[in-house]
Parts: C-alpha cells; sequence; structure tokens
C-alpha cells in the first residue's frame, strides 16, 4: 500500500452567487489517526424551491454518514468482507422489508428487442441485476443495509432538530408549502470508505462516483439507479429512501488506484462520461505534479471558473488517492495523451488527405466526363452538319419558293393595277366625252360666242 | 488562471433539443399551414438568442410532420442557428399515433437524436394540430408515454381551432393546461412564439430535483404559461384546457 491521500473541495455554483442562493453541495475527508481507514464524502442538496434547507440537509447527511461509517468500520470484523465482493443496485420498490427474504427471483429473461429507454424495461433490467447480485451476500446486504437505515434514521432525527432549533421562517414555509419536512432538507449522499483490508462505497441519488487503476482505466464501483435521469435524483427525502441506496465492496484486495466522486454539477459540466474521466485522469495527473496541498489550492479556485463555463451549478469533488499508484498512471496517461494527440493528428491528415484525393477523383470524373462531353459533342456534331446542310438545302428551296411567290403575286398585282388604271382612264375619258357632248347641246350660246371669239380650242381635252 | 486551465480541457455544452411536431393533414390547408410556416420561421432568431447567450446550453431544433404518414424535416435535430424551416405543405389524413411512434423511437440515444444523459437537458415537445387522429393514437402514446426522456421533456400541445381534440392533446401534454386553443392567426403567431421561447427557457435551465417531483420543468412551463395568458394582453384571447368554449373560429369559415 502507498501513500493514501484523501481531498475534498465544494464550491459556489455561478447560478448561485447570481440569485444569492446558498452552496448547497456539501463534502468532506477523513483519515483515522493511523493513517490507515480513509473516507470521503459528496453530498448535493437539491435546488428546486421546494428544498429550502438542502444546504443543511446536505452537510448534516455527510456528518452522521462519517460517523456511522466510522462505527461500522470500529464494530464490524473485517472477516465479512474478506475475500468477497459485491456490487448492488436500488432495491426493488416490491421488496417493502429490507431485512427480510427476498421475493421475487426473476427467472425469464426480458426479450432482446425491448425498448431500451422504456422505463419499465429499465426497471425490470435493473431488478433482475440486483436479485443476482444480492443472493451471493445476504450476510454483507443485511450489513450494509443496517448501515443505511442508521444514516437515515439519524438524519431524520438531525433534520428534526434542526427545525426546532431554528423554527422555519414564513418564506420558507410558503416555500415548502404541504411538503414533508425531509423535503426541505433533501439530499443526495456517496460515500468510499478504505480500510486496510476491504473497500466498500455506497450512493443514493445523481453525480458520479468513479474509480480508476493503476493505468488511468476508470469504472463505476457502484452500480448506477435508472431512477436517476436528467434532473429526476433519488434523494434521502424521499418517502422510502433505504431502497435507493446501491453499493458496492471489496474485500479480496482490488483497490482503486484512487477513487474521485463529483456532483451532478460537475458531471453536467463535462457532458459525457468520457469526457469527466478525462477530467478525473488531469486531475490525477496535477496531484502527481503538485502533490495534494497546492492541487487543492488550485482546484479550489478552478471549480467556480469551471462552474461558470459549465453547468453554473454548486461543485463538490472528493476522493481517496494512493499517491505512488497514480505517479505509474500519470506516464501511462501522459503516454496515452500524447499517443492520443498523435492520432488526431494523423485522423486529421487521413482526412485532409482523403479531401485531397475525392477532390483528385472529382477533377478526374470531371475530366472524363467533359471527355466524354467532347466526343458526344464530336458525334453530335457530324450529324448537325449534315443536318445542317439540310436544313440550309430545305432552306433555300422554300425560300425560292416564297420569293416565286411573292414575285406572281407582284406581277398579278401589276397586271391588276393596269387593268384598274385602263379602266379608270377609259371611265375619266367616257364621262369628259359626255360632259363635253352635254356641254355642246345644252350650251349652244356659248358654243357661238366661242366662234365668235375666234377662239377655238385645237385640242379641247388638253384644255380640259 | 491556473495549472488546471492549462491541463484541462475545454467545457462542451449540453444540448437541448426543441421539437416540432406538425398536423399537415388536409384540413390544414391553406392559411393555418401558412401561418405556422411564417410564425415558427419568425421565431427561431429569438430561439437563436437563447442558446446564443447560455454558456452552459446548446439549443437543436427537429420538426416532424405527420398526416397520412410522417417525416422528418432533417435527418438529425440541427443547431437553431443554421436551422431553416421548410415551408411544409398540407394534404392527407392525421397519423397521430404514427406521429407518436416515430417520436418515440427519436427520443432515444442509440437509434435516435438524443445525446447522452449527462450531455443533455430534457427535450421541449410542441405539438400543433387541428383534428381528430384518424389512426389509432393509444398504442403510440402508450409506447411515447414511458420513454423516460419524454417522461422527462416539457410538452405543450397548441389546437388550431375548435375541431382539435383537446382531451387527446391533453393525454399527450399529461396535462390539460398545457394545452392551448387558438381560433386565428394572428393567436397561432404569438403563442408559437411565446411557447417556444419559453420552453426552450424552461428546458435549458438547470435545476436538480426529487423523485416525488418527477415533472417540475413541465409544471415550470405552466406555470409561465398559466402567468402569461393572464397578464400578457396578446395571449388573453388564447384560452388553456380541454373544457374550452367554442369561439369565434376564423378557421371554421376557411380563414
Amino acid at each position: 500500500m502507498g501513500r493514501i491521500i484523501t481531498f475534498h473541495v465544494t464550491c459556489l455554483g455561478a447560478s448561485h452567487v447570481k440569485k444569492g442562493k446558498p452552496c448547497q453541495d456539501y463534502s468532506l475527508s477523513w483519515q483515522s489517526e493511523d493513517k490507515t481507514t480513509h473516507v470521503a464524502i459528496v453530498c448535493d442538496g437539491h435546488g428546486g424551491d421546494t428544498y429550502v434547507r438542502s444546504d443543511r440537509g446536505a452537510r448534516l447527511a455527510a456528518e452522521i454518514a462519517l460517523r456511522c461509517i466510522r462505527n461500522m468500520v470500529d464494530c464490524v470484523s473485517p472477516d465479512s468482507f474478506l475475500d468477497k465482493e459485491g456490487a448492488v443496485t436500488a432495491r426493488p420498490e416490491e421488496e417493502d422489508d429490507i431485512f427480510h427474504p427476498l421475493k421475487e427471483t426473476y427467472s425469464e429473461p426480458l426479450p432482446d428487442n425491448a425498448d431500451e429507454e422504456d422505463c419499465r424495461v429499465q426497471q425490470a433490467r435493473q431488478d433482475r441485476c440486483f436479485y443476482a447480485a444480492v443472493a451471493p451476500i445476504r450476510e454483507q446486504d443485511q450489513l450494509m443495509q443496517r448501515l443505511f437505515a442508521a444514516i437515515y434514521i439519524q438524519w431524520l432525527d438531525a433534520i428534526e432538530q434542526d427545525a426546532q432549533n431554528d423554527p422555519f421562517t414564513d418564506q420558507e414555509k410558503a416555500q415548502l408549502g404541504s411538503a414533508r419536512l425531509a423535503k426541505a432538507y433533501g439530499t443526495t449522499l456517496m460515500a468510499f470508505v478504505r480500510t486496510p483490508l476491504y473497500w466498500f462505497a455506497f450512493h443514493i441519488g445523481d453525480g458520479r462516483m468513479l474509480c480508476c487503476d493503476t493505468n488511468f482505466r476508470w469504472r463505476e464501483p457502484v452500480p448506477w439507479d435508472c431512477n436517476c435521469f436528467l434532473n429526476m435524483t433519488t434523494s434521502l427525502c424521499a418517502k422510502e429512501p433505504l431502497h435507493s441506496f446501491r453499493y458496492a465492496f471489496n474485500g479480496k484486495g482490488e483497490f482503486p488506484a484512487a477513487v474521485i466522486m463529483g456532483s451532478d454539477g460537475l458531471d453536467d459540466s463535462w457532458c459525457t462520461m468520457e469526457n469527466l474521466t478525462n477530467f478525473y485522469s488531469q486531475t490525477l495527473s496535477i496531484f502527481n505534479e503538485l502533490k495534494e496541498e497546492k492541487t487543492i489550492k488550485e482546484m479550489k479556485e478552478y471549480l467556480p471558473r469551471l462552474s461558470e463555463k459549465g453547468s453554473r451549478d454548486d461543485m463538490s469533488m472528493a476522493g481517496i488517492i494512493d499517491m505512488n499508484a497514480i505517479a505509474a498512471g500519470t506516464a501511462v496517461y501522459q503516454k496515452q495523451r500524447e499517443l492520443n494527440a498523435l492520432l488526431g493528428e494523423c485522423k486529421k491528415q487521413e482526412e485532409r488527405i482523403g479531401q485531397l484525393q475525392q477532390s483528385q477523383t472529382d477533377v478526374s470524373e470531371a475530366e472524363k466526363t467533359l471527355q466524354e462531353a467532347k466526343a458526344t459533342y464530336q458525334d453530335w456534331q457530324q450529324g448537325a452538319k449534315a443536318k445542317k446542310a439540310i436544313l440550309e438545302a430545305d432552306y433555300k428551296q422554300l425560300l425560292a419558293v416564297g420569293n416565286q411567290y411573292e414575285t406572281e403575286e407582284k406581277l398579278l398585282w401589276e397586271r391588276c393595277k393596269e387593268a384598274y388604271l385602263a379602266a379608270r382612264e377609259a371611265s375619266r375619258k367616257q364621262k369628259m366625252s359626255e360632259r363635253i357632248a352635254s356641254m355642246m347641246e345644252h350650251d349652244e350660246e356659248a358654243a357661238k360666242s366661242i366662234r365668235e371669239a375666234k377662239f377655238e380650242p385645237e385640242d379641247k381635252s388638253d384644255k380640259e | 488562471m491556473g495549472v488546471f486551465d492549462e491541463k484541462v480541457d475545454v467545457v462542451p455544452r449540453r444540448t437541448m433539443v426543441l421539437f416540432f411536431i406538425v398536423d399537415t393533414s388536409g384540413s390544414m390547408e391553406g392559411e393555418k399551414i401558412s401561418s405556422l410556416n411564417v410564425a415558427i420561421q419568425e421565431t427561431l432568431p429569438y430561439v437563436n438568442d437563447i442558446s446564443a447567450s447560455n454558456a452552459d446550453a446548446q439549443i437543436k431544433i427537429s420538426a416532424l410532420e405527420f398526416s397520412s404518414g410522417t417525416e422528418w424535416m432533417y435527418p438529425q435535430p440541427m443547431d437553431v442557428e443554421g436551422f431553416v424551416w421548410r415551408d411544409l405543405e398540407a394534404g392527407g389524413l392525421t397519423c397521430l399515433g404514427e406521429a407518436f411512434t416515430e417520436l418515440n423511437d427519436k427520443l432515444s440515444v442509440s437509434h435516435g437524436f438524443m445525446q447522452e444523459a449527462a450531455g443533455s437537458f430534457a427535450p421541449a415537445i410542441i405539438l400543433f394540430s387541428d383534428g381528430e387522429p384518424t389512426d389509432d393514437y393509444k398504442r403510440g402514446l402508450e409506447k411515447l408515454k414511458n420513454n423516460q426522456w419524454f417522461k422527462s421533456a416539457i410538452k405543450v400541445a397548441i389546437a388550431i381551432g375548435d375541431d382539435a381534440n383537446q382531451n387527446i392533446l391533453a393525454e399527450f401534454t399529461n396535462s390539460k393546461e398545457a394545452v392551448l386553443t387558438v381560433r386565428n392567426k394572428e393567436q397561432l403567431k404569438k403563442i408559437i412564439k411565446f411557447v417556444s421561447v419559453t420552453a426552450s427557457q424552461v428546458a435549458s435551465s438547470h435545476s436538480s430535483v426529487g423523485k416525488d417531483a418527477p415533472e417540475t420543468k413541465q409544471e415550470e412551463n405552466i406555470e409561465k404559461i398559466k402567468e402569461a395568458l393572464k397578464n400578457d394582453k396578446e395571449l388573453q384571447d388564447v384560452e388553456s384546457g380541454t373544457d374550452v368554449a367554442k369561439g369565434t373560429n376564423a378557421w371554421g369559415d376557411g380563414w
């Protein structure tokens, strides 16, 4: 066993600063005087308006949990855990008596095609996991249930005492409304305990507890509860919270190199498990480089900035670290980071090459398309030429026909015109002759006068 | 700036998906669908402002139309900033049950639109309809109601005109107060903007709640709706609930 350290850091969330709300997270860490037993605890008081004293609920839960854990470690023989291990999820609701034999064993497996997002399917799967996990560790299950019951009962006493010592203000009463007293103090709770011979951990509610091996491979020691989803969480303030405690233990000497617990403000900021575990690996690397005192100081300064950029919620981190184990892990992690960076760069370059190859393919295809288009054009052009010649010949022929028609039409028109003019002239002469004859016939006097005046026109028609 | 700032990676943003589920059956033809198209287009910049000003949340949009079948506007939710609303056209039946089944399929991490829960906010889902379902809606709704994403979601239904079945819409929202009836295009435009913006604001904010209060975000959203219907003059003619009196229905006359 190397040098084991414990740490805890809690910071006020950015949104709480803005709204003037208290920090509703609470974390603590403890080690025995002989530095052989280590405990880390994180509690996250609920943020809704009803949970008016969740900051106190979180603090009381953490302090009571530590007291109960120490009592259990002192009173229970390590033999209860030696050479045994277990990881048990939340207890099915139909198991109404947690200290008596289990009711159900679920022999029928769920169909493979069951809808994974269906709450009923998830609950049924979880219940099956519970029965499978708890069957071989009934003795340890009883021990853990006693621990949870002790924590819960003492927490209920503590919050009642708090309400008596410091009665609710009118505003607090208005916010709590008709809800039970426990709701005002609603909180989650998770704890990890490491003794020289075994470790155990338990969790009710959201947030994440992760442990890693010496190569910084992370896993959740305590199984998840499907009832913790998005902003919904199980809680100490629920009507039957003992069902919602889930736990794990190991007495086979398989200790994690490090365990880190974070409230949901932290894992919400990192969005994915991969990002969160990466952050924890980076945290361990900093622990290895700067050692605990300076790292914790840096962490206290960093978490408010993370809250500002991330979830804006309160943030807590607590953990137990084997400093000797993480030295090797840090080297592995650094190499892994470098390798990942190199692989990332390789991937980028490959993608760039791929894009260029695609561009080249596109150009080749465009070239091919161009050549095909050219060939098609040439073929077409030959046909077009022949077609053009035919069209031109047809055009000329039709043009000549048209011209001929126009010429004929013109001739016809000219003939028509000549005929018209001739007819018109004949008509005019006729009319003139008739007029002269009429004048000669009806105006003898005028003719005489003309003759007497010895004026005889040589050509009447011209005078006219 | 400290060691953590230098050595730790950049924090990502969580995602909230805003779903528009739109009835495009034949009865929506004309001004109903055209008003809806315009109203959503005009609302998107406001939703974008919420997304842009929220360091923690990135809002994505997804739209499903249903009539004789269903069709997603885009194959994946898109960032609101780059989302372009394609005008929907109406025609066909009202296969609401098929829409519920389709929505249930997409409310999934492995084969749908959702991401890891830690990186997500509960979605906000706004359903628009003006008539009765023509298929068996109950089967689809039954599946949907057991979907953990749907259970956590903010749900609002807009009944367009008095012919919409408000009781079925209330089954969808799990709350009568989240069913809003509008009777003309001005009301429709105002309610689309109000509901989209409010649901986006509530859905993309952070809060932790106990298991005994499973729909707090839905309740918070309903409280905001009630307050707005009471105090906002522009929304005073919009009615909430399933026992609304028949009003002057501009759509009833062909609008």
